[in-house]
């Protein structure tokens, strides 16, 4: 029983992993748009894992040059909002800040 | 003018109590705005300094930042300690010996420490707050307690030195007339005692046998009239003077003296038609006669005084103690307490200034004498004086 949940929360994990990598990872490295930089952006801006977060669907779903932190091209992502947050989630978790200074 | 009434004493020490009381709020109330600005002074004394420490903090974290963190060594300072909080202050890093942060200050004292807030125009790294800690050695606060205890100190003597002469100026009127009034009575019963005793000397000495009946009948009432005066005259006597009244304390045989203010009283009993019976055990008591005269007096005058014509007054002593009954209108239990306040009078029928039971108490505390009262209304009233062996 023990297994089958292990390998229900990997494959889980893993799903998760994949809506990152496959929606935005491949995308932005193909448009040489590298997304550490682009995380650090908001951060200088947001500053709260609240506000990068909602700044950033905001800026995805319903792209606004006034907004915008990077003015040119605005590009709408058409993704469903609840995979969007999930991916969102990922990205923060893997760039934020907390936890890695010393 | 040197004597000090009771009440001005008590007055005195009321308005001065008052006035320290006040003083004391205005004094609390200044020390906490001098501690404040002292404070304050303190605080932006050291604002240069921790505007350039956050500065040296804001200029590290931007090269962080800028590096995207590949370079995440947070800067340290042996002067200062720091922190760095985001948007909605949750900790991103803290070399502070505290959590807890007051955002709503930009600058603060908690504890042994100041607190100095910055808030960059970018965030680096996503800090919003950066927080700069510096121990604070308090001198200053040494200082500012012993100016406070010095200058306090001494401000309170000054308001309570002009306090009490203030209250001296305030209180002349009233002193002034409570010392001519005393003045005034002192004088009117050393005036009347003369002629008093006088008139009841020259009673004493009449044959009232081989007078007339109706000439004898007016001049017991004469005699009543002038030992009510002479009555008056000691129990006001008393309360002016008991304070100065010197006790001379001896062994009093009671069943004496009972009889000889029995005697006393006796034409002003036979003018009720009112029978003293007394019963007698030995009794004895170490007190001031005089003073136990005055205590027996006002109880026999109550007696008489409250009784109804042709009633019985039953005078019966026993060790360590003595009661006087009458068959009187007897005395509520509601009141049987507030009879011995002074200017207290059971009905306003009889005549008096309602201060003989006052004196009866006054006299019963200074020789520790108990006082019982059994009354029941229209029938009679006892009371009961006793004393430890």
């Amino acid at each position: 029983m023990a297994k089958i949940v292990l390998q229900l929360f990997l494959a889980l994990s893993l799903f998760g992993a994949d809506v990152f990598v496959q929606k935005c990872v491949h995308c932005h490295t193909s448009r040489h748009l590298p997304l550490k930089p682009i995380f650090f952006d908001y951060l200088l801006y947001y500053s709260s894992e609240r506000g990068v977060k909602a700044a950033m669907l905001r800026n995805l779903t319903h792209p606004d040059p006034k907004h915008l932190l990077i003015k040119k091209n605005p590009f709408k992502h058409h993704f469903k909002e609840a995979t969007l947050k999930k991916a969102l989630d990922i990205y923060w978790d893997k760039y934020k800040v907390i936890g890695k200074i010393r | 003018m040197d004597i000090n009434l009771p009440s001005e004493r008590k007055s005195l020490i009321k308005f001065l109590g008052l006035y320290i009381f006040l003083t004391l709020i205005i004094l609390a109330l200044a020390s906490v705005m001098y501690y404040k600005f002292e404070k304050d002074v303190m605080l932006y004394a050291h604002l240069p300094k921790l505007q350039e420490d956050a500065k040296e903090v804001i200029h590290r974290l931007k090269a962080m930042h800028e590096s995207l963190l590949e370079d995440n060594f947070y800067p340290r300072y042996s002067t200062f300690k720091s922190a760095i909080y985001d948007a909605d202050y949750v900790k991103i890093f803290s070399l502070l010996d505290t959590d807890s942060i007051n955002f709503k200050n930009f600058l603060y004292k908690q504890g042994r420490f100041i607190y100095f807030i910055k808030e960059p125009e970018l965030y680096y790294l996503g800090a919003k707050y950066v927080v700069i800690q510096i121990p604070d050695d308090e001198r200053w606060l040494v200082q500012v307690k012993k100016n406070l205890l010095i200058f306090g100190g001494l401000f309170l003597l000054f308001m309570a030195i002009l306090g009490y002469f203030l209250v001296k100026q305030f209180l002349r009127p009233m002193k002034d007339s409570l010392i001519l009034l005393n003045n005034f009575i002192k004088d009117t019963t050393h005036e009347l005692n003369t002629p008093v005793s006088t008139i009841l000397a020259n009673i004493e000495t009449i044959d009232t046998q081989s007078l007339d009946t109706k000439v004898a009948k007016k001049l017991s009432r004469i005699d009543i009239a002038a030992r009510t005066i002479s009555t008056i005259y000691k129990d006001l006597t008393y309360l002016l003077m008991h304070e100065k009244l010197p006790s001379h304390i001896e062994n009093i045989d009671m069943n004496e003296l009972l009889a000889q203010r029995i005697q006393y009283f006796k034409t002003l009993a036979d003018s009720k038609r009112i029978k003293i019976s007394f019963l007698q055990s030995p009794c004895f008591l170490r007190a001031d006669k005089q003073k136990i005269a005055r205590l027996v007096d006002n109880l026999l005058s109550n007696a008489i005084k409250y009784n109804k014509v042709g009633g019985t007054i039953k005078i019966k002593t026993f060790q360590n103690g003595f009661y006087i009954e009458d068959s009187g209108i007897g005395i509520p239990p509601d009141k049987q307490k507030e009879i011995f306040e002074r200017y207290k009078r059971l009905t306003s029928s009889e005549g008096g200034f309602g201060i003989g039971l006052h004196i009866v108490m006054m006299i019963a505390k200074e020789f520790g004498l108990a006082i019982k009262i059994d009354s029941r209304l229209n029938q009679y009233t006892r009371i009961t004086v006793t004393w430890q062996k």
